[in-house]
């Protein structure tokens, strides 16, 4: 409960009160607007001014396009997934610096690659190349743990890199899958470890 | 394949317009528009993020301050043709089937819009639009271009005259 309250002729408001207050005014106010706007016609008027068609709507499905956009969507989803553990595991002040830093390079291209892929402004090679050095990126970043669990360093460290090691290969792991998963996008059956990575 | 569907940006914003549009009409009415205002506020500034939303990276902050920086174009100029009132935005069109009037039946809901809008000075009320949309002393410094200590400072002077305000009212009601 808060403690600071305004006395003013017998009637006296606490924040608490003052916060219930807003929150039930804007419950109030989103119950009201969300009756009162029509969210597919104002759609339709963002996409008549920049001269595309007007979004699906509910009443004219087209199965197709529908199933290729929400197959991107679950590869977008699955990326950021991976760019939220690799925000953890790839925190400055994580157990070993080196690693993190690949693993925080490896957040950015995961990055790059959502935007691209959301923003349907990536060739196939670009989107594998990308792939291929968060691949790179995860291996520097396990083979520099692999080498700090053989020094001599105290227990809550080694027990530290030993996380950040089984969350690295974990990734790798899941790369694998979304390597499958992009492959599929672009109707591709390459092999795209066979694209390069580029030199950092 | 050289690029994917034009419609995968396309469903992410769309997605994005359904569950912000409501939002940031509230946001904006917080700040001090009308509902009818706030509404064409927020489909500007939906409209401007339209070609640049695979390159916005936080399209909530984003949106938000393009549609402050909308409004306070709108009252600058609505001040060149009217003296400036509290709510520069009020209604030219008919209030009809508008939010406007369903709010009219919500005498709470008028009273803490009224406190808000019409007796918080405009830094106050910015900054608690951006606090009660769940954006953090930090953020709110980093959108506005002010320090933590001032946005920490406004708030707290905010909850002040809030609760002064209600409680007037509170008082009065008797």
């Amino acid at each position: 409960m808060s403690r600071q309250r305004w006395r003013i002729g017998g009637g006296r408001i606490t924040d608490d009160e003052v916060n219930a207050r807003v929150v039930r005014a804007r419950a109030d106010i989103t119950t009201v607007l969300s009756a009162v706007l029509d969210d597919d016609a104002g759609l339709a008027q963002i996409y008549a001014l920049h001269g595309q068609h007007e979004p699906h709507r509910a009443d004219a499905p087209d199965p197709g396009r529908d199933d290729e956009s929400g197959q991107v969507q679950v590869v977008c989803d699955r990326i950021a997934m991976l760019e939220t553990t690799l925000a953890q595991a790839g925190k400055p002040d994580g157990s070993s610096m080196q690693a993190g830093m690949y693993l925080r390079m490896a957040r950015g291209f995961l990055f790059e690659l959502r935007s691209g892929l959301a923003g349907r402004d990536l060739s196939a090679e670009d989107a594998f190349r990308l792939l291929s050095t968060i691949r790179h990126d995860l291996q520097e970043a396990d083979r520099t743990l692999r080498g700090e669990q053989r020094l001599a360093l105290p227990r809550p460290a080694l027990a530290g890199i030993g996380e950040m090691r089984e969350l690295t290969s974990e990734m790798t792991g899941q790369l694998a899958v979304l390597d499958e998963q992009v492959m599929r996008l672009f109707g591709h059956s390459d092999d795209p470890a066979a694209v390069p990575a580029p030199h950092h | 394949m050289t690029a994917l569907p034009e419609t995968v940006a396309n469903v992410e914003f769309n997605a994005f317009y359904h569950a912000e549009r409501v939002p940031l009409v509230r946001f904006v009415m917080f700040l001090g528009a009308d509902p009818d205002t706030a509404e064409d506020i927020v489909q500007a500034a939906f409209t401007r993020a339209f070609p640049a939303w695979h390159t916005i990276r936080f399209p909530q902050a984003w949106l938000r301050k393009v549609a402050q920086s909308e409004y306070f174009g709108h009252c600058r100029a609505a001040a060149r043709h009217t003296s400036l009132d509290a709510a520069p935005g009020r209604a030219d069109r008919p209030a009809g089937a508008s939010a406007a009037l369903a709010l009219e039946q919500q005498a709470e809901t008028r009273e803490v819009l009224a406190a808000v809008i019409a007796d918080l000075p405009p830094k106050q009320r910015q900054v608690m639009a951006w606090h009660w949309d769940g954006f953090s002393d930090a953020e709110i410094a980093g959108e506005l271009g002010d320090s933590e200590a001032a946005v920490r400072k406004n708030r707290s002077r905010a909850m002040k005259n809030l609760r002064r305000l209600l409680a007037d009212e509170r008082r009065g009601a008797k």
